[in-house]
């Protein structure tokens, strides 16, 4: 097995000048710099794609923190992808309220119609697939989330055609 | 203060005194594994759990003892079956993932985690299911080799890097039961003071690559000496193997006035200058071939070179500051009595780059001692090693004895360049060095795992060097050596033996005035107003010229 958690990108990574605005600002609101950790990584997955080990190196020379610090957090949450993931990452509740509702036939459909696993990345790098604890949506499972937006109520019939709906 | 009884004993300590050092005073143990007196606290491993209460009302669940502080009318029971239960269910958790390699992991025998589990669980898992499995023998730094299964994630070796090394190298990474320690990604675990991180380490996580699979714990001596590497003279324990009489590692021994519990990783390694490349028999040079002899026959031979030189301005005598002071005072004594040698000298390594944590210039660890002694037998002129070279250089010296023969140089063909403008070059030497290889003569002498005397390190503490090995073939003590030249230079050494000469050292010496091997002790003996303590945790920042030597 080895530490590494996905390959380098080739060369160091550079915020965009926009994000390095917005670090300025989530660093602002906290007396710790590091307090900002959490924040910058999100800005990082949003400009990497992922939260590759040169993202999360580059978080740390923008928060001017020890690298050891930002790994530390990013392999904590499974929310900061550290393997890439498709233009769309689908990732479905599998959690008691929405599989009483039956979310193990949304998610065995789904890996049906799009020929993945959850954990797999389609072909085409369309779609990430991704079984995932609850949502905070109990209240209206089956419950879905792509890239940053909620779906509720899903049928397998529903939720395809959301996300062949997508551009 | 705050009184509280500890299972019943009563005791009184300073406020803030967290409940495991309670506990010891009142003479209670309480296990542990991330809790360290010199780290913060960071309560995750809950071996330290107790129960206990406050007011005579019980606490509602155990609390663990390294973060509770004491208080007045609090009772804890660090004994009963119910704060056993408890420990029993820790150890379980603990060890649901243990690998139990036990038989192949270098800290059997020495391991918390055996310890622990022996003295206060010993009943077998109720777990079946597979183990985790995690990095194993990972190369985590140059010196160190890391075992993911292993590792209790403490964190000890987290916070040495982030609290004394000042160096945040070490993250622990992932969660739960994927947790493991890590460098950030690419780098290493790479400090002057890595090695700490092993001795913090608990269990066999994080071994050391000079001791890993060398030496099984149980077959281990342990001898309280000094790390003959800098003149801080940081305190140690010798590890050496009885049966074999070879010494296998060297580990900080916590003395709050020279080191804490820290050493540098070059202190180390020093002993492997005592089991290596030695010096194991005396040998004479014959038609240019070194002979080896018995050592009255290599003595007999360096007083016929000597003799002739005796008194005149072409003998020279230079010591190593790394000899014990009793060596010292011996050769010092000669020199008034027999040498009266024009040209005598304090050798010594040449200095490296000190730190502004343990580390200081001078790798020699007794120069202020030898100072001392020079002063009080009134020696003047005394040279320092490079004045002794150039000396030696411009072809004035024609017989040089040296006493020790750590040298400002290694360089051999600058030393050979130099010795071959000698008639005689005698050596006491514990080392088959330059010295030693270009010598008329050579006497083996003890190395400092194999003496007993005082050393007086960089800031006048007394401190005590132990033998813990015999001396390797023929070498001996050099103050023996010394006494057997005198000898075959008719010349009786008043003192019969080492404690004639301590308690002559103690007369004649101010700075070891009234000490004697007992009263010095395992801890050292301050002279003088200056202190040695190193730097304390959370004393903040390195200063901005810190620089760690190469
Ligand atoms: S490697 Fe050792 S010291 Fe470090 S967290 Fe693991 S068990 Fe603790
Ligand atoms: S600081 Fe000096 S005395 Fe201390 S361990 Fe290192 S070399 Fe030895
Ligand atoms: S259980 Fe699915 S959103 Fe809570
Ligand atoms: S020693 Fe107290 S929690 Fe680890």
């Amino acid at each position: 097995m080895s530490l590494a958690q996905s390959e380098h990108p080739k060369g160091p990574l550079e915020f965009s000048a926009k994000a390095k605005d917005e670090i300025k600002h989530h660093v602002a609101k906290y007396p710790d710099r590091r307090a900002a950790t959490l924040p910058a990584l999100y800005v990082a997955q949003r400009e990497f794609g992922y939260v590759s080990p040169a993202a999360m190196a580059t978080v740390a020379r923008e928060l001017d923190i020890p690298e050891t610090w930002v790994r530390e957090v990013a392999t904590w949450y499974t929310m900061y992808n550290k393997v890439p993931v498709g233009k769309y990452h689908v990732q479905l509740c599998g959690n008691i309220s929405c599989h009483l509702t039956g979310a193990d036939k949304l998610i065995h459909g789904l890996s049906q119609a799009l020929g993945i696993k959850p954990g797999e990345t389609s072909k085409d790098g369309r779609y990430t697939l991704a079984e995932v604890e609850c949502l905070a949506s109990c209240g209206s499972g089956p419950a879905m989330q792509v890239n940053d937006d909620y779906h509720e109520h899903l049928t397998v019939e529903k939720a395809l055609k959301i996300l062949r709906d997508l551009p | 203060m705050p009184t509280l009884k500890i299972d019943g004993v009563e005791i009184t300590v300073p406020p803030g005194t967290n409940l495991v050092e309670a506990a010891k005073v009142a003479g209670k143990d309480i296990p542990i594994f991330c809790y360290h007196s010199h780290l913060s606290i960071a309560a995750n491993c809950r071996m330290c759990l107790v129960h206990g209460s406050q007011n005579g009302r019980p606490w509602p669940k155990a609390m663990p003892a390294c973060q509770t502080l004491v208080a007045d009318n609090m009772e804890i029971d660090t004994c009963s079956e119910k704060t056993q239960a408890v420990r029993k269910g820790v150890l379980e958790f603990i060890l649901i993932n243990h690998p139990l390699d036990c038989p192949v992991c270098d800290k059997s025998g020495e391991c918390m985690l055996q310890d622990n589990f022996f003295e206060h669980s010993n009943r077998p898992s109720r777990f079946h299911e597979y183990k985790e499995q995690k990095l194993k023998t990972y190369d985590i730094g140059p010196q160190i080799i890391y075992d993911g299964e292993r590792c209790i994630n403490c964190t000890r070796c987290v916070r040495f890097m982030d609290e004394i090394a000042l160096d945040n190298q070490l993250a622990q990474i992932n969660r739960g039961d994927r947790s493991v320690i890590a460098c950030a990604e690419g780098k290493q675990l790479d400090h002057p003071y890595a090695m700490n991180t092993v001795d913090l380490c608990p269990v066999g996580a994080l071994l050391g690559k000079d001791f890993r699979f060398q030496k099984r714990a149980w077959f281990l001596q342990h001898t309280d000496s000094v790390c003959p590497g800098c003149a801080r003279g940081c305190n140690v324990v010798i590890d050496s193997a009885r049966l074999e009489n070879e010494v296998y590692r060297i580990k900080p021994r916590d003395n709050a006035a020279v080191n804490g519990p820290w050493m540098c990783d070059d202190g180390r390694w020093t002993y492997h200058q005592a089991r290596e490349r030695r010096l194991t028999q005396a040998t004479v040079r014959q038609d240019g071939e070194h002979k080896a002899v018995a050592v009255d026959v290599a003595l007999r031979q360096a007083a016929t070179l000597v003799r002739l030189h005796l008194g005149k301005p072409t003998l020279a005598v230079a010591v190593s500051p790394h000899l014990t002071s009793e060596d010292l005072y011996l050769a010092a004594s000669l020199q008034k009595q027999l040498f009266r040698a024009s040209t005598y000298a304090v050798t010594g390594h040449a200095p490296w780059k000190g730190d502004n944590f343990l580390k200081v210039s001078d790798r020699n660890p007794n120069r202020r001692g030898a100072a001392a002694i020079h002063d009080a037998l009134g020696l003047k002129d005394v040279l320092d090693g490079n004045a002794l070279l150039t000396a030696v250089e411009s072809g004035k010296v024609k017989a040089l004895v040296l006493i020790g023969t750590e040298l400002p140089s290694a360089d051999f063909d600058r030393l050979k360049a130099a010795f071959s403008k000698l008639d005689a070059l005698v050596v006491l030497a514990s080392e088959k060095d330059a010295a030693a290889q270009l010598a008329d003569v050579a006497i083996p002498v003890a190395a400092f795992t194999e003496m007993e005397g005082l050393w007086v390190n960089a800031f006048g503490r007394v401190q005590r060097v132990r033998a813990c090995v015999p001396p390797k073939g023929d070498a001996q003590p050099a103050w023996k050596a010394l006494r057997g030249l005198a000898r075959q230079l008719d010349v009786n050494v008043r003192q019969a033996d080492h404690r004639d000469l301590v308690v002559d050292l103690a007369r004649e010496v101010p700075l070891f005035n009234n000490l004697t091997h007992e009263s010095v002790g395992a801890f050292g003996v301050a002279r003088g107003a200056e202190t040695s303590a190193p730097r304390k945790v959370g004393e903040g920042k390195l200063p901005e010229d810190f620089t760690l030597p190469a």
